[in-house]
């Protein structure tokens, strides 16, 4: 055999009968079972690690915070109501991103004002008031 | 903690603006308050070419995308609209422009229209969309007006709140926001002004809410500008005020109000509150009305 290149030529070597246990492999065998292992394992693990990468980085492209271009929709006002959410900044992007940029659309939340009684106040001081006279 | 009160007044959406302000930083929250009352002009004036405005007006049908902030003022014109039965009407600009109401009150400006430009009845065929666009049907043309300036010192009263101020009421031409946070109570008061000689008829107290008031010759100054302004005004009313929740709801019943001067009890059926000045000099006043003033 290949692997036992040191024994004598004149030795005879006797087949292992059916009842005996099969000769274990030898070291190169061994290796070469190991190397196979831990490339499969290896690429696995890089595939996993890719995986992993690219989830971590789909994940914050859509977690990038929303703005609010007008600051009336963080009143906690009952009135007037506005408010807008865009997602708008999802595309900043580094130029060196390999992974697919998902553009989405804006998502604009309309609302109107709700028709409700004004309160009255108590304070009729003259000195200060507010005139009212039409669009002028 | 020192709350400093401010108070600042220029000319912007071709009125006199008039903010107030309780806060901490007072003087920065009134400056604030002129810089996005310049940038709501900048989107809704139909004198600058370049206003949300003006690009949906020239739009030919066409969808146009415009800021989030004309997409709610839209909306807010199709639902005031609905809700008066078509008394305020944002969709006639065109007859307006006919009786010579073409001009900007402060500057050289000129609106232009398509020549298609008509009126219309209702605004259920504007389309609003989630994304940022807008629709109107093919020769319709819109005039933020006077519901603008409402709406405007609503959304300025809201981000002056958002920004720390107390307390804040913020005047655009007679459009009236007043607003404070809960652990403040504020009132303000307001002097409604005679539109026959500017004479203080009813002085009002707002602890929160909106007063609008609309006169029929609110767009003649110095002979400039038109007599009758307001389209289906009724010949017997000069000018009306109304009290509401906000600024925007307050400006579309005033032009009930102008339209249908017996129309008191409904509006005092929403729990809004109404005064009319009719051309003869006599007032009416929903019953609600007592409760702003004082007695």
């Amino acid at each position: 055999m290949m692997n036992d290149p040191l024994l004598p030529p004149t030795e005879r070597r006797i087949p292992p009968t059916p009842t005996q246990r099969a000769r274990r492999p030898g070291p190169a065998m061994s290796a070469k079972i190991l190397a196979t292992g831990l490339a499969t394992t290896a690429t696995l693990g890089l595939t996993a690690g890719y995986a992993f990468a690219r989830n971590a980085q789909e994940s914050q492209l859509t977690q990038t915070p929303q703005t609010h271009s007008d600051p009336a929709a963080n009143n906690a006002q009952p009135v007037p109501n506005v408010s807008a959410q865009s997602n708008a900044n999802s595309n900043n992007v580094s130029p060196n991103s390999v992974s697919p940029v998902v553009t989405t659309a804006p998502v604009v939340e309309i609302t109107v004002p709700t028709l409700a009684p004004a309160q009255p106040g108590t304070n009729w001081n003259g000195a200060n008031n507010q005139p009212s006279s039409g669009s002028r | 903690m020192i709350i400093l009160s401010a108070r600042d007044q220029h000319t912007v959406m071709g009125v006199t603006c008039r903010v107030e302000v309780d806060a901490i930083n007072a003087l920065q929250l009134v400056d604030d308050a002129f810089s996005q009352l310049r940038e709501l002009e900048a989107l809704w004036s139909r004198f600058v070419p370049t206003s949300d405005i003006s690009r949906l007006n020239n739009a030919n049908g066409m969808i146009t995308h415009v800021d989030h902030r004309t997409m709610s003022l839209v909306e807010t014109m199709k639902m005031a609209m609905t809700h008066t039965h078509g008394a305020f009407n944002p969709t006639r600009l065109p007859e307006q422009i006919a009786l010579g109401d073409s001009r900007s009150l402060t500057s050289n400006s000129v609106t232009t229209l398509p020549s298609n430009a008509t009126a219309f009845l209702s605004m259920d065929d504007v389309c609003v969309e989630p994304n940022g666009t807008v629709q109107l049907p093919l020769g319709m043309t819109l005039d933020a007006g006077g519901i603008g300036k409402g709406f405007a010192a609503d959304l300025v009263a809201a981000t002056l709140l958002s920004r720390g101020a107390q307390s804040v009421c913020v005047n655009v031409g007679g459009d009236i926001r007043v607003s404070s946070q809960p652990n403040h109570r504020r009132s303000w008061g307001v002097d409604v002004l005679s539109p026959i000689d500017d004479l203080v008829l009813s002085v009002v107290s707002l602890r929160e809410g909106a007063i609008a008031t609309s006169a029929r010759s609110a767009r003649l100054r110095d002979d400039h500008g038109v007599d009758n302004h307001i389209q289906g005004a009724h010949n017997t009313v000069a000018g009306v005020s109304v009290l509401a929740s906000t600024g925007a709801w307050a400006e579309a019943w005033t032009k009930f109000l102008m339209a249908t001067p017996d129309g008191l009890p409904e509006l005092e059926s929403y729990g809004l509150a109404g005064f009319i000045v009719f051309i003869n000099g006599s007032t009416n006043a929903t019953s609600n009305w007592k409760d702003f003033t004082e007695c």
